[in-house]
């Protein structure tokens, strides 16, 4: 195969822990919108900076207390009776029609608009289900970090690896189109959009001209079939379809569009680490040392053992943090040694000079044995971990779309219920249409995720969408959730 | 040939030693039998499955006629018969090409005349000539070839081929559009194309036979039949067919689910399953129950006495029945012997070489000591070979062996210890059942025999007088003499009674096919009985109960208060009751309820006013979650992490906003309810 020994390093960069799983979307929006400084807008303590985006770290609300930090996190939500009076009024001069003083409005908006409870108390995102909701926080907000990664630009480049041809609209753009359709038939959040452009976000909101910076990923098109990478941009050209944003109801397609943003975010990055781990293990081993087989030899990317089998055998825990974090290594002993001249031979002849580098080998052989924790390996655990782990278990604000579920010191592949629906029903060829179980698991097989059938099939009964049969095996019916 | 003769497996005429059973308890092999391997032959005979005479029938007479290949479908799990019937299909035949490895082989072919037969036995079996997708290159090969064609499937077989077959090109076009037909699926090959599929006038894609014509280029090249071998209970009455003319595609009754409370007006040999367990009832040898044991111990004599009574074939027909209600799948032929080996002789071919079986009871009885206590344990042991035990329990410590059972992962499910109703007679569906045995344990349940107490209570034509045998009452006798002896403690007095309370249980309510959740499974029968309506009587109202699922009033005890769920919520729990938060809200309109009947299955279908909003099964646990409302509020069952998710989603769906919907807001705030609405401005 002719492909560039640089093609080897993935091209992702190094992640950090998102602490609330709206800021997927929120990291889209801010690369389609901007704001603009305008002269009578409300005062508010929230500044605008050059390139139009929220200054400092911003959440919608938090609960816990960071005013002695160096950078104090900053909230959205109308704090005081009279901002939220404010707000309900801007809801009623936009067109919500009611009797009911503007404070009793406001709080029930703000209520409704409230994303999920992240755990251990750090803070609260607004669902954004129109471009002001998910502007509602920053980047630097989610990642409680002044200097974020570039998050919504690791989405892109997630969907240009795994895009079939390099033509397909950008994720963001992709997004701001299904959300302006919805805007077009739901009159209560037009109006909600509205009223938090006026009063809350500290500017006015404008469509920004089209990025550029996603087609300089374009070239790593079809690298990647059948991977974590492919999955995202068919299930994110499929939800952000008309058919499919028509026949959700709001909060529900966005808690969709969320879910697979979280799962292709964290299963890209386990499916890096198990690409270095087998990249490695092929340069040292016994295989031919070519492209193909460091793809074949990866190994599975998120282990799902049978729910019969006890805890610690299912506990995710050691094997993903340690693979993740030798996986750091891997990558930084490769990236060093191509650096040193060897970037511009084609994949299959370095990975033949690796083998035949006596000194890189042992450090590969090092770095798989290795039980040292690194810095960028702890931060990309922990991206992981909360992407794809459910956050709050319970109450009005609970995750219901988390795959992972944390019991104390283990780490377990539990699905909750709307997790199972999102899937079953994105694996489906339309809204209210149907499948099978053969093509739910070709659809996590490409995740990097492979449970067996039985557990499967008990998933989709529990969460009504599937029914078994005796004879069935691969071909139980599943049907969509919508 | 008569249909009559077709309906029937040929029968045997020796006569069959207990021992024989261990070939016949749950298992089987993983692949077909050979086509002419007799062994089916040799044991009691067993109607087909609906449909599967009819087809044979057709079949026969299409080779005769030898006009257009007929190309035949058997479809089902392992265990329904299929390899069954291509043996007698393919018994007049002579094999070609016969490779006598002793194995069994995906395909042999067969002359018949005019035309050679291709029979796929065992499409579960790698095919040497295809790597991907065997079936629909075989099935498009011997259409283009004109062969008669037969074979056995799978529904798991038929996804895969269509997963993995690629392309539509002329060597398999055939093959895709049989598959999808077979699955009900709409043919993604175009119309105009090389080979079409048209079904035929009568096919109906709900029915167990089906078919239709294939054709290529307009001329028709074979015709197919499908019988889908489990679409039909085996423990209902079997469709009758009707008489056709020999060349026309068959014709075929109407099934129908009897409703539960009724059972007991159809006679055990009316029902598949019944005629089966009737038949290897007859066929053992008189005293095959008699060989290990004497006959006070022997509890395999007992459930071959107590399974002799048509009343008592009746009640465990009726428990097996709710079984498949409430798993929603059917017992295979397999899985029917499966529970007939069962019910005589429990889980023993599980555990112990048939060869072994004398040595292994002598063990067990001669293995404890002596004194009461010691002899109430030794008989303890043999009871969990009563029928009404081995039914409901693996024998294994563990849960798994629950799970890996394919009798007893349905059975298990209608254990009528899960749900003993009180009441003192068994009147369907209104009055509970258990009574006669809690009082006989609770008062007297160390003074007096608890086997005397119940018969007492219960009039003289009740079945439980009938299923009891010498066996029954050595244990009593056992039982009493333990309780009553001062040597042992209260805490092992407490653990006899317990278990001889639910021994007495399962006996007294399989003997009178009484299952767990009795009401539920009695609603079921009812609600397809009655579909397109819901049974709306007192005790069994499921059009209100299931109104109240799905739109559980603000105040439940108020009618003129409405649903409201939460606007923008992830999940679409109804409020119930005062909101200290305001919080926006939708009311949700009125919902009609109807029911659509899909085999042995029911679809619940909703409509709000004129539009269809959704439909969802009405599986066993919508029922168990529907009954559990009382007096218009929501209820809460073991299933409800089942049922409440798609109840939800059934909620959000009337969140969407259509040209057709308008939506209700409200806010909700303390006891309050504050509408709004909104000004129409154009995006």
């Amino acid at each position: 195969m002719n492909i560039a020994a640089s093609r080897l390093i993935l091209p992702l960069p190094r992640p950090q822990y998102i602490r609330v799983p709206e800021g997927f979307i929120t990291s889209l929006a801010w690369r389609e919108y901007r704001l603009l400084q305008i002269s009578n807008q409300p005062s508010s303590l929230l500044r605008i900076s050059t390139t139009g985006e929220i200054k400092g770290k911003v959440l919608f609300r938090s609960t816990s207390n960071t005013s002695k930090a160096k950078s104090p996190l900053q909230t959205t939500a109308p704090a005081t009776d009279d901002a939220v009076a404010a707000f309900g009024a801007a809801l009623k001069s936009h067109g919500l029609q009611s009797a009911e003083e503007d404070e009793i409005i406001g709080e029930s908006i703000v209520r409704a608009i409230s994303g999920v409870t992240a755990a251990k108390g750090m803070g609260q995102a607004a669902s954004p289900m129109t471009p002001s909701l998910a502007m509602l926080q920053n980047v630097a907000g989610v990642h409680a970090v002044l200097r974020p990664p570039n998050l919504g630009k690791t989405i892109e480049l997630i969907r240009s690896m795994g895009a079939v041809t390099s033509s397909t609209a950008t994720a963001s753009a992709s997004w701001a189109r299904a959300v302006e359709q919805r805007s077009s038939f739901d009159p209560l959040l037009r109006i909600i959009d509205a009223a938090v452009g006026d009063v809350i976000l500290p500017g006015s909101r404008v469509r920004k001209a089209a990025s550029t910076d996603a087609t300089e990923f374009n070239d790593w098109s079809g690298l990647f079939p059948n991977s974590p990478f492919s999955w995202f941009d068919t299930m994110w050209t499929q939800l952000t379809r008309e058919d499919w944003v028509s026949r959700l109801p709001a909060r529900v397609w966005t808690d969709w569009a969320t879910t697979v943003l979280r799962l292709a975010f964290g299963a890209a990055y386990l499916w890096e680490a198990a690409w270095y781990e087998s990249m490695a293990r092929v340069v040292i081993g016994q295989h031919d040392p070519t492209w193909i087989n460091v793809r074949a030899q990866m190994p599975s990317p998120l282990p799902w053992h049978a729910a019969s089998e006890s805890i610690s055998v299912r506990d995710l825990a050691p094997v993903l943090m340690w693979r993740v974090h030798r996986a750091a290594q891997i990558m930084r002993e490769i990236e060093t040694w191509l650096e040193q001249g060897r970037s511009e031979l084609s994949a299959d002849d370095a990975l033949k000079v690796m083998r035949n580098d006596e000194g890189l080998r042992k450090s590969l052989v090092r770095a798989l044995g290795s039980k040292r924790k690194i810095s960028s390996g702890n931060n990309t655990w922990e991206a992981i971990k909360y992407a794809l782990k459910v956050r709050e278990s319970f109450g009005e604000f609970a995750d219901h779309y988390g795959l992972l579920a944390q019991n104390h010191r283990y780490l377990t592949v539990e699905p909750r219920t709307e997790w199972v629906a999102v899937i079953a029903s994105l694996s489906c060829p339309e809204p209210g249409g149907e499948t099978d179980v053969g093509r739910v698991l070709l659809g996590l097989d490409e995740l990097g995720i492979r449970p067996g059938l039985a557990d499967l099939i008990r998933l989709l009964e529990k969460a009504g969408l599937a029914r078994g049969s005796a004879d069935a095996d691969q071909g139980v019916i599943v049907q969509s959730a919508f | 040939m008569e249909i009559a003769d077709l309906s029937m497996v040929e029968p045997t005429q020796s006569k069959l030693r207990l021992t024989d059973l261990w070939e016949k308890a749950t298992g089987g092999g993983d692949v077909a039998a050979r086509p002419g391997s007799r062994s089916s032959a040799e044991w009691p005979s067993s109607p087909r499955p609906a449909g599967v005479a009819e087809a044979v029938r057709w079949f026969e007479n299409a080779v005769d006629m030898a006009e257009i290949p007929a190309f035949l479908f058997l479809v089902g799990g392992p265990g329904a018969g299929k390899s069954d019937t291509t043996s007698h299909l393919v018994r007049n035949f002579k094999e070609i090409d016969v490779v006598n490895d002793g194995l069994a082989h995906r395909s042999y072919i067969f002359e018949t005349g005019a035309r050679k037969l291709r029979l796929i036995n065992d499409a579960t079996i790698d095919s040497l000539k295809y790597a991907t997708a065997p079936l629909v290159h075989e099935i498009t090969q011997a259409a283009k070839s004109s062969e008669h064609f037969v074979a056995c499937v799978n529904r798991g077989v038929l996804v895969d081929e269509l997963l993995r077959v690629g392309q539509a090109t002329s060597d398999n076009q055939a093959g895709i559009l049989a598959c999808q037909w077979l699955q009900s699926k709409k043919p993604t090959i175009a119309e105009g194309s090389e080979w079409q599929l048209t079904a035929c006038e009568t096919d109906d894609a709900d029915s167990y036979l089906r078919s239709a014509e294939l054709s290529q280029n307009g001329e028709v090249r074979a015709v197919i039949v499908a019988v889908f071998l489990d679409h039909c209970s085996l423990l209902e009455r079997r469709p009758e067919s009707h008489a056709v003319e020999e060349s026309r595609i068959p014709d075929t009754g109407r099934y129908v689910v009897s409703p539960f409370s009724q059972r007991s007006r159809i006679a055990p040999t009316a029902i598949p399953a019944g005629y089966l367990l009737n038949a290897v009832i007859e066929s053992l040898e008189p005293d095959a129950g008699e060989t290990f044991l004497p006959n006070h111990l022997n509890p395999f004599a007992a459930n071959l006495r107590s399974l002799r009574i048509p009343r008592i074939q009746q009640g465990l027909l009726s428990i097996l029945r709710a079984a498949e209600i409430s798993s929603g799948q059917r017992f295979t032929y397999r899985e029917v012997w499966g529970a007939v080996v069962r019910c005589i002789v429990g889980d023993l071919p599980e555990l112990v070489p048939a060869d072994s079986l004398k040595s292994a009871l002598a063990h067990d009885l001669n293995s404890t000591g002596l004194g009461a206590e010691n002899k109430f344990l030794a008989i303890q042991k043999l009871a969990k070979y009563r029928f009404s035990q081995a039914i409901f329990d693996s024998g294994a410590d563990d849960r798994m062996g629950h799970l890996q059972n394919p009798v007893i992962r349905m059975t298990r499910n209608v254990d009528p210890l899960l749900d003993s109703i009180p009441g003192d007679s068994y009147r369907l569906p209104i009055t509970g059942w258990s009574t006669p045995v809690t009082s006989a344990l609770s008062a007297s349940g160390t003074l007096g025999s608890p086997l005397e107490s119940i018969k007492q209570q219960l009039s003289l034509d009740d079945p439980f007088h009938a299923v009891l045998t010498d066996f029954d009452l050595s244990l009593d006798d056992a039982y009493l003499s333990a309780v009553q002896d001062d040597q042992i403690s209260d805490q092992i007095r407490r653990t006899m009674v317990g278990w001889y309370g639910r021994y007495l249980t399962r006996l007294y309510a399989t003997a009178s096919g009484i299952p767990g959740f009795v009401r539920e499974v009695e609603a079921w029968t009812q609600a397809w009985h009655l579909s397109p309506v819901l049974p709306q009587k007192d005790y069994i109202d499921l059009e209100n109960s299931i109104q109240t699922l799905l739109r559980p009033r603000r105040t439940p005890e108020d009618p003129r208060s409405q649903t409201f769920i939460p606007l923008f919520d992830s999940r679409t729990d109804p409020i119930i009751g005062e909101s200290l938060h305001p919080r926006v809200a939708v009311a949700l309109g009125r919902i009609d309820l109807e029911t659509v009947k899909r085999g042995d299955a029911l679809a619940l279908e909703l409509v709000d006013g004129v539009h269809h909003i959704a439909s969802i099964e009405l599986d066993f646990n919508l029922i168990r979650e529907a009954l559990a409302c009382t007096g218009r509020q929501s209820g809460l069952t073991d299933v409800s992490d089942t049922a409440v998710p798609r109840l939800e989603r059934l909620r959000a769906a009337q969140l969407v906003l259509t040209d057709e919907r308008t939506l209700r807001y409200k806010i909700i705030h303390n006891d309050q309810e504050i509408p709004f609405a909104l000004e129409d401005r154009e995006p």
